[in-house]
């Protein structure tokens, strides 16, 4: 379940820097579809599941 | 989970990123260079903005406001690239039957001038039921029955007829149509002795000049106010037929400022010889911080088209002359509040920052407008002179609401109208519209409703149930195509 965490976190942070740079360069390419905070959101989500999912091979939490 | 799979899960994480951004590039991009944006007012919607301003829009049933109350309104449309042409479909219900409604897209910002478009012209749409009819796809050419022989408008076959062999300019009204005819005034003779008196007018504007055996001659006075902070370049350009045929750039005078520090009084020549006779159109395409001192000119035909803004300079007992049926009205200042006197009418101008009407049964004569004060914006739908022998119309009657086709003795009507198609209660119409010209600041275009006798307290309403607009361009291909070669 961690692993399936850590995975979406670095594909939503990368998907939150990438939109974020089509933004700057290109207003409105992404925002005209959708809100880019949702992604910055969903991030944080998985981020602090990470945090709360005990991490098995370490016993650490 | 094993590495391979996770090597698998990773990849197909970032397959879908690369997936969502080829999305978004394409949406873009827009490869075909087609594409359709439609607002039914149920939801916010990113590329076609809501009406506004509100206080000019009322609720329905849906979620977003939709019903024009006053007039004009305005909405914005984003795109992510340019377009050249832009075909809008509205679906609405003329419950207010107001007489004209027109959209368009702003093509000048300086001069806020829209490039307006037939929705609906009900004096088109009625006649077009009376007169005889000669319809050649978008155009349309009305004749009044008893002004051809049989009463069958055998007089004209075709449209083409009619442009190659059209009868006099009194006879004709044109909407929407550039119908270029030599305006020659009969008996005209110039004359060096005439002074014309223009007061001070800031901003923009536009006039016609009759030039015949004679050198264009104009001598304008500017100065710039720096009340904004925007640099005040400017262009005077004059125009023969709707050709632009020369011009003169004029720079700003250093103060970007807005400290309001009046420039020092700026004189421009703009003198042309070996004109042919006709009317020429003078165009001064500058923003508020211009003011024109004066013109001093020895034309004895000048007349400003449509508006002009009257400068705040203290001048008092002003005389206008005009030939307009609706004469519009607006001050900023209360000083300049005033009863202006038309005819014999009055026009109580007893409010800042509100337009004040009067309607006035002008068919083919002039009327004396007597202004106390200036810092007024005079608008109408004619030409405005300051002094009678100046005022010259060279422009075709414009076949919309101002006009009695009978009292002004108009006998044809030559017009690029679609009525709207009718789908139920709802009243369907497609506009298209050039979008090359259009002005577009931060990938937004800007629209424009406008009703002009949608007035606040008529309570009447013009329902929009659905706008939407399809925009074509250069395709990708076309776009690659054009890069090689």
């Amino acid at each position: 379940m961690r692993i399936i965490a850590k995975e979406l976190f670095y594909v939503t942070g990368s998907a939150f820097l990438i939109y974020f740079i089509m933004e700057i360069f290109w207003t409105g390419i992404v925002l005209s579809y959708f809100n880019i905070n949702w992604v910055l959101l969903l991030w944080l989500i998985i981020a602090i599941l990470i945090v709360l999912i005990p991490d098995k091979k370490n016993g650490n939490k | 989970m094993t590495i391979n799979k996770i090597i698998k899960f990773r990849i197909i994480l970032f397959l879908l990123l690369v997936v969502s951004v080829g999305f978004f590039f394409c949406k873009a991009i827009v490869p075909s260079g087609r594409i359709i944006y439609a607002n039914n007012f149920e939801k916010e919607n990113y590329f076609l903005s809501k009406l506004s301003p509100d206080e000019r829009l009322s609720a329905s049933d849906k979620k977003i406001e939709n019903i024009i109350i006053a007039n004009p309104v305005y909405f914005n449309l984003y795109t992510p690239r340019t377009f050249d042409k832009a075909v809008l479909k509205y679906r609405y219900k003329n419950t207010a039957e107001t007489s004209l409604i027109e959209t368009g897209v702003l093509v000048d910002k300086n001069t806020w001038r829209y490039d307006l478009r037939p929705v609906e012209n009900r004096l088109i749409d009625q006649l077009s039921l009376i007169w005889n009819k000669i319809r050649e796809g978008d155009e349309i050419l009305l004749i009044r029955p008893e002004t051809s022989d049989s009463g069958t408008g055998a007089s004209y076959s075709n449209i083409k007829d009619f442009i190659s062999n059209p009868p006099s300019f009194e006879k004709i009204a044109a909407y929407n149509y550039n119908l270029n005819l030599n305006y020659i005034l009969k008996d005209y003779q110039p004359n060096e002795s005439t002074t014309q008196n223009i007061p001070a007018l800031r901003g923009a504007y536009q006039f016609f000049v009759y030039l015949k055996d004679e050198d264009l001659d104009l001598n304008f006075i500017f100065y710039d106010l720096n009340k904004n902070k925007d640099t005040d370049d400017f262009d005077i350009r004059l125009y023969f037929n709707n050709e632009l045929i020369n011009f003169r750039h004029i720079k700003d005078d250093g103060n970007t400022s807005d400290n309001g520090k009046f420039s020092k009084e700026n004189n421009v020549q703009f003198k042309l010889a070996n004109l042919p006779e006709g009317a020429y159109k003078i165009e001064v395409k500058a923003n508020n911080d211009i003011v024109t001192k004066t013109i001093k000119t020895t034309h004895k035909k000048m007349a400003f088209i449509h508006k002009l803004e009257l400068f705040n300079a203290g001048k008092e007992d002003i005389k206008l002359y005009t030939d307009s049926n609706s004469i519009q009205a607006t001050t900023i200042f209360p000083e300049s509040l005033q009863i202006a006197k038309i005819n014999e009418n009055n026009l109580f101008l007893n409010k800042t920052y509100k337009q004040f009407e009067i309607s006035i049964d002008n068919q083919g004569t002039s009327s004396e407008i007597l202004l106390k004060k200036d810092g007024l914006i005079l608008s109408g739908d004619g030409v405005f002179a300051f002094n009678s022998f100046a005022l010259i119309n060279p422009k075709i009657k414009k076949a919309d609401y101002n006009l009695d086709v009978d009292k002004s003795g108009i006998d044809y009507i030559i017009a690029k109208y679609k009525s709207p198609q009718k789908a139920g209660e709802w009243s369907v119409v497609e506009v298209e519209i050039d979008l090359a010209q259009a002005y577009r600041e931060n990938n937004r275009n800007s629209f424009i409703i406008s009703a002009p006798k949608l007035k606040q307290e008529d309570k009447k309403e013009l329902y929009f149930d659905l706008i939407e607009i399809e925009l074509s361009g250069r395709s990708l291909l076309d776009k690659i195509n054009n890069f090689w070669n």
